[in-house]
């Protein structure tokens, strides 16, 4: 079952730190990003994850690899080999406010002596395209948080977490 | 409460063995007895921190009345198998089971997560279908050099028109750990 864990909600921000929502307590979580418009200038959404300290982690220690299904032109793929960030997430146009949906699974981010993986889907409205990802971040570490990153300008954003229960 | 997800299953790995059941009654590896039935339609699978000792794949075949369907051609897969280092492929199939992972590493920290959404599973006048997304650190060329991730997208289906109880999730190398997890949404 899913467990309610944290909403962290703002407005008009280049990035979204989320800390401290990953724990022992669960395994696995999916994360709903409910709100990613309104933005400034025209972005490409990423991802970041934090360290044992709440560190934001920076090196290249981010894999991916995904595929872009696209309104207006034929399907993309994009990936990242030893990269400082998850790429992929929220495109938004400064020209659209129509905003982006994210659903995102984090696989055992507590546990030391994993790497982390992290599967995403995204629906955007800035460039109409669906976003079909996964990732490791290839550094065997406790993670705590995640944090969101626009790369250009500000965007409002919402962002809410589950613990996925076992027994 | 409808619409919430509810544990109907679940195996930690805490020794090493090549396959899994979720469901199945008397087959599942829990010693829960749990099957999938009609009590939900749609299901909720999880699979993370899974960790093969040799560098192989993960595998998913579907279960009848607790034994694995061996029979051949029925079940048609077609994914999306998208690489960190590389471009991205068709891979599609018929046979008796469909890819959840390919080439998996081996070396320290490397592992895979997936989730599924089972459908149709409980009903006998139909199929029975998976859709698949899943992570994985590959191998790497040679193997160990490691430093890649893979994924997949899509979907899988048991083309007999059967009720299957629960599924298997299966390697040709041992699992030596991992977190398998089934839930069913609650009508």
């Amino acid at each position: 079952m899913l467990e309610f864990i944290k909403k962290v909600s703002n407005t008009s921000v280049s990035s979204l730190v989320m800390s401290n929502i990953f724990s022992a307590d669960y395994d696995d979580y999916l994360i709903q990003q409910t709100a990613y418009d309104d933005a400034s200038s025209t972005n490409d959404g990423t991802m970041r994850l934090l360290d044992s300290g709440g560190t934001v982690i920076t090196a290249s220690e981010y894999y991916y690899a995904g595929e872009n299904t696209r309104t207006y032109n034929n399907f993309s793929e994009s990936n990242g080999v030893g990269e400082t960030s998850f790429g992929y997430f929220g495109f938004q146009d400064s020209s659209t406010t129509t905003g982006v949906g994210m659903s995102m699974y984090v696989f055992k981010p507590h546990e030391s002596s994993l790497f982390t993986k992290c599967i995403w889907q995204a629906q955007m409205g800035g460039g109409g395209q669906g976003r079909w990802y996964g990732g490791s971040h290839q550094v065997a570490e406790t993670i705590t948080g995640i944090q969101f990153d626009t790369g250009s300008g500000t965007v409002d954003i919402d962002c809410i977490v589950y613990g996925i229960k076992g027994l | 409460m409808a619409g919430v997800f509810e544990l109907v299953d679940e195996y930690e790995v805490t020794s090493s063995l090549t396959s899994i059941n979720l469901g199945g009654g008397s087959s599942g590896s829990s010693g829960l007895n749990a099957s999938i039935d009609s009590t939900y339609d749609t299901y909720f699978v999880t699979g993370s921190g899974a960790v093969l000792d040799g560098g192989n794949s993960i595998y998913l075949r579907w279960l009848v009345s607790g034994s694995e369907d061996l029979t051949a051609n029925t079940k048609q897969w077609a994914q999306r198998a998208m690489y960190s280092n590389t471009s991205n492929e068709y891979r599609f199939y018929t046979s008796n089971y469909t890819e959840l992972t390919l080439q998996n590493g081996t070396q320290a920290g490397e592992n895979s997560a997936f989730y599924l959404y089972l459908n149709c599973f409980p009903e006998s006048s139909v199929g029975s279908m998976v859709t698949v997304h899943s992570a994985w650190d590959h191998y790497g060329s040679p193997v160990g050099s490691g430093n890649r991730a893979y994924s997949r997208l899509g979907g899988a289906g048991d083309m007999t028109k059967q009720s299957c109880d629960g599924i298997t999730i299966w390697s040709g190398s041992n699992f030596t750990a991992g977190t398998f997890r089934l839930f069913g949404l609650v009508k």
